[in-house]
């Protein structure tokens, strides 16, 4: 009873004390209106077709709800009109339908916080990397894939918790609730309430658990250390469906733990993630990965199932007089029965990856010198070495150079033998911008000496504000195959009378060199290839 | 122990009063000393004005709180329209309590008087979630249960229909409104209920400045052109607004003198228009025709052979279904004269309707011959002038010319062979040929002419209006493009096999245009009977005589009854009432509509409806269609209102043995909870339906009823003996229909 009197008095002074902010509820959301007039494509029967509504032509409609009903509590809805996915898109119209929510609860005390989301169809796994960034591999936290239609389909709960000396704790559990599209199987599940423990297990599907825990010590937070425990439980495929059985479990209880640390000394930073999969499967001959120094062995050796990364970055050689150098080292090693049922990367490979650059002195030049090598455990010929020169230049009135020339030999077995499949990219680019105009000039000779994949790419950029409101953006681009050259032109004027609507005209496919870096984007190094194509795009957003 | 009970339980009690007891803020007002506002947050701390009038000054006019949490300040504001939002803590909130809103930040608005009062400004928000949207629709419910007598005599309980409507009118801007609405209706989108979405029926955004409007929209409609042949608009039987089902743009400008209407707009709906589209072109397989003379076998110059594999609805959904990808153009500029004279130009241009591919064989000599291969499409365009004349108030004459043409185009891929035979017999052509890539050649199927002048005459302070009119339509087809048919008094001819064309008889050969015209004429007289009778009786006799004048060798499908393909009329539409039904084949059709509108009771607004159609050959004959509608319904009370609907029709149609007379009728009570909201108990076929298109209720339910139960133009057009039964047994089943209805409507 004296609880009940204790809750009933702080709930009193709790509706008593002013919040730290205002309730408020905001009904907001953007309409989109896209016009497109084609001279050829896919499924058009006359030259210059005026099209709308379809997947690339698309009218958009979303609405978004946001409350913050009291301070630290928030709640958000979002529904948008889409077509139906996939088999069932026969509707002539599309549907306004959910498309992701949250609700957080977040509470601060001092410097201790607590944050927590309910989340649905979205992507909220992020957590701090596990392992460092190697340059083949480079795939931080998780990669939950596939995602559905390219969007999240997940659903969970991920409570983060901040303390003191950098203490994180973060933990989310989530289920993957669109693997199974319950209609399939409704013959499964003539009458069963919603909350059926039967229903649960004849379609269930993956769940996902992380753990991440991570401190600071020592003065000036030089020492980190981290822990990452995940698990994974992973069901066989929908189509082993009984109502005998349900969902038969593939792997049961898959996962991995990691422990990671941070060092500070001498002003650079030294990173080490060690990892191990479990439980543990011995796979191939169970040959253990060897720790080697470049390619040649220590004599140790390392569990198979385990993951070990160290890094530092960055230490500096060099004067004020003669300019620093700068070295960021990594090195790996994923045994081949390391397996990460959440993501990526595989196992069976050892590799190293140093990276430099050195700033000349008194000079606005700036070198690069990558260089890695990545093998197979079970037969270190086989792999991949790369190597990556560059040299980058300040010109005057905001010109900017760039030099680089990219080697990446990959080494395979044929039936002569041992073989070296060497790319070698040279690569330049120009650039300046000021205030009213960005230009960029992008060159690539792709795949040199190779008279069957070897090409040029040439991209041109520059966007000029006309005025503050008028936008005008060229993409040229071209692509010298062996057999052909190819073109692209997408030009667009972009019209932004007031923050809450923009226009936009524009002409020529626009994925085509759309990348941050033009010249490595994969519609440009295949086969993208320019069609005419005029398109007219208004969104308002209230 | 229960005092302690008590005690918890007063705590809590106490808690949820202070938690929820609160005196209701209000909109701006005006108090002593300027404008008063007010905001509701017990949770809030800071809570300030700040608008253009302290420039947006977030701690210049703070506002304070009373003991129910809402917090308030009086400025004094000049004239003028005043922008202003509320700062709470650090967020800007709009006006919860105020409607107005303006900028494109969707700031509040309050427009001040030169006395300092509130001018009442348009509610662009009418929810305090967002300053920028309004937010509207309609629920309706229909349950309909129906005897039925087909297996077991009893009544049946139809699926019910619910229908509802969510519409939000957003101001995005100062510039650019939106607006969309969503629909849920399980039954029209024919799926289980469960599964019903909330559908995205359409949308618009218009973009408005100084002497220009672009209205982008995405099967919203955008009304019909007021010139008197209807080029856009006018859609279907029921005449619905252009825009619905397709999607584009639409440009309005009024300088330099004209104004200007560009539409571009693209059939974004599978299928077309909710209508099936007709084929112009009918499908067969033909040969060219030979004559024999001394010499041998020769071809018959002129004479054509058409193989059509498929002339409709290959492209997006099925047979019978074929507006794909059409594509729409008009335009329209119009400029006023004077004060009494207006003249305008305007043209439109439709392509793409109806994908198909041809085979058209035509003879050039008598030993060669071309062939045409390949993918097509269809395209109209055509354009004219339009003129208004209003010498005087009460005068009006409008007219219009307008011509085009109906063509075939070749796609990409289509071949032109030019083919010499070298030898001809009887039974075959073998020839030798040279192939040229044909894409983008025209065949021209019709040329058409159309004109049309009316005129309107008002008098006697209004209560008398005289209308008159006519319309004249030429059109010329192509042979090639009819069914051919042997001419009267024509040789025997012989049919020969060209490449994969089928040996078929029948041919006409003197390749001369096929010419039909059709003359419309319209008078009618409309009277207000206010001055004799006391009370506004309102009358009106239409007078509609149309003359047909066909070529012999035209081909049912092509007469004029069927405006198959015809685009001032929408491509697709089926356009044949159920009185035209009774005429069609006649050179002569005369309908003759005269109607009286006779309040009874105004204080309880009891009125009386009496409407006639008639349809005869000529007017000393009995007409063949004779339908007469009478509506009466009066107030029970200012909740109740009663009302009857009843049909007579009789029909009078030798040709179809057709003699009979029918009776039907809709008897409801409608109980109305106020404007917004009333349900209704009826019995009977209701005259009443919601319309596909619009999703409004239109009178039309009684034709929808019978074309839906194959009395209809397609029934005609394809198996035109099979139409008597099929009329009388839909006229038997409206008049048997025994159905109770209960229908709810609400509107917010």
């Amino acid at each position: 009873m004296k609880l009940r009197r204790a809750i009933a008095l702080f709930q009193l002074l709790a509706l008593l004390a002013p919040a730290a902010a205002g309730a408020a509820t905001k009904l907001e959301g953007e309409y989109q209106v896209m016009l497109e007039l084609r001279k050829t494509g896919f499924n058009r029967n006359f030259r210059w077709d005026w099209n709308s509504n379809e997947y690339d032509t698309y009218n958009n409609a979303q609405l978004r709800l946001f409350t913050t009903p009291r301070a630290g509590v928030e709640s958000f809805v979002k529904f948008e009109a889409a077509y139906r996915p996939n088999s069932e898109n026969d509707g002539a119209r599309p549907e306004f339908k959910y498309r992701e929510m949250h609700v957080r609860f977040r509470k601060q005390l001092g410097k201790r916080e607590w944050d927590n989301y309910l989340f649905s169809r979205q992507d909220r796994f992020w957590s701090e990397p596990y392992q460092v960034q190697i340059f083949d591999n480079g795939q931080h936290g998780f990669r939950l894939d596939p995602l559905l239609y390219g969007r999240g389909d997940w659903q969970g709960v991920r409570s983060e918790f901040k303390g003191e000396h950098g203490f994180n704790m973060t933990l989310i559990a989530a289920d993957r609730s669109n693997q199974v599209d319950p209609g399939n199987y409704s013959y499964l599940l003539p009458m069963t309430p919603l909350d059926s423990l039967n229903d649960a297990h004849a379609l269930r599907t993956d769940d996902l658990y992380v753990l991440r825990l991570r401190r600071d010590f020592l003065k000036e937070a030089r020492l980190k250390l981290g822990f990452l425990l995940t698990r994974s439980e992973n069901w066989s495929s929908a189509d082993s469906v009984s109502t005998q059985t349900g969902r038969e479990p593939k792997v049961p209880g898959r996962g991995i733990w990691a422990l990671d640390g941070h060092v500070r000394l001498f002003g650079s930073d030294m990173n080490f993630v060690y990892a191990e999969a479990y439980p543990h499967f011995t796979l191939g001959n169970g040959v253990r990965s060897e720790l080697t120094v470049g390619k040649r062995s220590t004599g140790l050796q390392m569990p198979d199932a385990a993951l070990f990364e160290g890094e530092i970055r960055s230490f500096r050689l060099g004067s004020s007089r003669t300019g620093y150098v700068n070295v960021v080292p990594i090195w790996w090693s994923r045994g081949q029965s390391w397996y990460n049922p959440s993501g990526a990367p595989s196992g069976n490979e050892t590799g190293f990856l140093v990276q430099s650059y050195y700033l000349l002195p008194e000079r606005a030049v700036t070198l690069t010198h990558n260089f890695g090598w990545t093998s197979n455990d079970l037969d270190r010929k086989l792999g991949t070495r790369y190597r990556y020169d560059e040299m980058y230049v300040e010109f005057v009135n905001g010109f900017t150079g760039k030099l680089a020339y990219r080697s990446i030999d990959n080494y395979g077995y044929t039936f002569a033998g041992l073989r070296r499949y060497p790319h070698n990219d040279l690569i330049t680019e120009v650039q300046v911008e000021s205030g009213l105009a960005w230009l960029r000039v992008q060159a690539k000779l792709a795949d040199i000496g190779n008279p069957q994949l070897s090409k040029q790419v040439f991209v041109v950029e520059q966007s000029i504000n006309v005025t503050p409101k008028v936008k005008f953006f060229n993409r040229f681009a071209f692509g010298n195959d062996p057999d052909k050259l190819r073109k692209s032109i997408f030009t667009q004027l972009k019209y932004n009378p007031s923050g809450s609507m923009d226009m936009f005209l524009q002409y020529g496919p626009d994925y085509i060199g759309g990348g941050s870096f033009p010249v490595d984007e994969g519609s440009l190094n295949g086969g993208g290839d320019q069609f005419d194509q005029f398109k007219f795009i208004l969104k308002g957003y209230f | 122990m229960r005092a302690r009970s008590f005690f918890s339980a007063l705590l809590l009690a106490v808690a949820t009063l202070v938690a929820t007891v609160s005196v209701s803020p209000a909109a701006p007002e005006k108090v002593s000393g300027g404008i008063r506002f007010t905001y509701k947050d017990a949770n809030a701390t800071k809570v300030a004005w700040a608008g253009a009038f302290n420039n947006w000054n977030a701690t210049a006019n703070p506002m304070t709180k009373d003991a129910n949490g809402v917090w308030s300040v009086v400025i004094e504001l000049p004239p003028g329209e005043q922008q202003y939002k509320f700062v709470v803590e650090s967020n800007w909130f709009a006006d919860p309590e105020n409607s107005a809103t303006a900028g494109d930040f969707g700031n509040s608005v309050v427009r001040v008087g030169p006395n300092g009062e509130l001018v009442k400004a348009a509610s662009t928000s009418n929810t305090a979630y967002s300053p920028k949207i309004l937010m509207g629709g309609r629920t309706i419910g229909l349950y309909q249960s129906t005897w039925s007598d087909v297996e077991y005599s009893r009544y049946e309980l139809q699926r019910p229909e619910l229908d509802m409507d969510l519409g939000f009118d957003i101001r995005v801007s100062d510039v650019l409104a939106a607006r969309f609405l969503l629909n849920v209706n399980p039954r029209r989108e024919d799926v289980q209920d469960y599964r019903s979405r909330l559908n995205f029926k359409r949308g618009s955004m218009t973009l408005t400045q100084p002497g220009l409007q672009v209205t982008f929209f995405d099967s919203d409609s955008l009304g019909t052109w007021d010139d008197p042949m209807r080029l856009v608009g006018d859609l279907g039987v029921y005449g619905h607004p252009f825009g619905f089902e397709r999607s584009g743009l639409r440009v309005k400008t009024n300088k330099y003198g004209f104004d200007t209407e560009v539409i571009y707009a693209d059939n974004s709906a599978p299928g077309g228009t909710s209508a099936p589209g007709f084929g112009t072109f009918v499908t067969g397989n033909r040969a060219l025709a030979l004559a024999a003379d001394g010499a041998g076998w020769r071809i018959l110059n002129g004479s054509s052979s058409k193989a059509s594999a498929t002339d409709i609805g290959d492209n997006h959904g099925s047979y019978g279904f074929g507006d794909g990808d059409k594509d729409i153009f008009a335009t329209r500029i119009r400029r006023r004269v004077n004060d009494k004279l207006s003249l305008g130009l305007l043209g439109r241009s439709d392509r793409g309707y109806h994908f198909g591919t041809l085979d058209l064989v035509q003879a050039t000599g008598d030993s060669t011959f071309t062939e045409l291969t390949g993918n097509n499409h269809q395209q109209w365009f055509g354009g004219g002038l339009e003129g208004r004349w209003s010498p005087r108030s009460n005068v009006t004459v409008e007219g219009e010319f307008l011509a085009g043409v109906h063509r075939l185009v070749m796609s990409d891929g289509a071949q032109l062979a030019t083919a010499k035979a070298t030898e001809i017999t009887e039974t075959g052509i073998t020839s030798t040929a040279t192939l040229t890539d044909a894409a983008g050649t025209h065949l021209q199927a019709d040329q058409s002419k159309r004109f049309a002048l009316r005129g309107t005459w008002t008098f006697a302070q209004g209560d008398v209006a005289l209308r008159a009119g006519v319309e004249r339509q030429h059109h010329d087809y192509a042979p090639w493009t009819q069914e051919p048919v042997t001419p009267a008094g024509a040789p025997a001819v012989y049919h020969q096999r060209v490449l994969n064309v089928d040996y078929q008889r029948g041919d006409y050969a003197d390749g001369s245009d096929l010419q039909n015209r059709m003359t419309e004429w319209n008078v009618a007289w409309d009277r207000n009977w206010r001055y004799y009778l006391g009370r506004p009786v309102k009358t009106t006799l239409a007078l509609t005589w149309t003359n047909f004048r066909y070529d012999a060798r035209t081909s049912w499908e092509h007469q004029l009854w069927f405006p198959n393909g015809n685009f001032w009329l929408e491509s697709g539409q089926h356009v044949v009432s159920t009185g035209r039904l009774t005429l069609l084949g006649e050179q002569q059709a005369i309908e003759i509509r005269p109607s009286i509108e006779y309040p009874i009771r105004r204080s309880n607004a009891m009125t009386l409806v009496l409407a006639g159609n008639y349809a005869t050959t000529r007017l000393d004959k009995k007409p063949r269609f004779a339908e007469t509608i009478m509506r009466f319904g009066f107030d029970r009370s200012s909740a109740i209102r009663l009302q009857t609907d009843w049909r007579w029709v009789k029909y009078d149609v030798p040709s179809l043995a057709l003699s009979n007379g029918y009776l039907s009728q809709f008897t409801e009570a409608i109980y109305r909870f106020g404007g917004d909201a009333s349900v209704s108990l009826g019995f009977g076929v209701d005259p009443w339906v919601l319309d596909r298109n619009t999703n409004e209720y239109g009178y039309i339910g009684r034709e929808m009823f019978l074309e839906d139960l194959n009395a209809n133009g397609w029934i005609a057009e394809s198996n035109w003996f099979s139409l008597a039964p099929q009329l009388s047994a839909a006229e038997k089943r409206l008049q048997n229909t025994k159905r109770i209805q209960l229908k709810a409507i609400v509107r917010f």
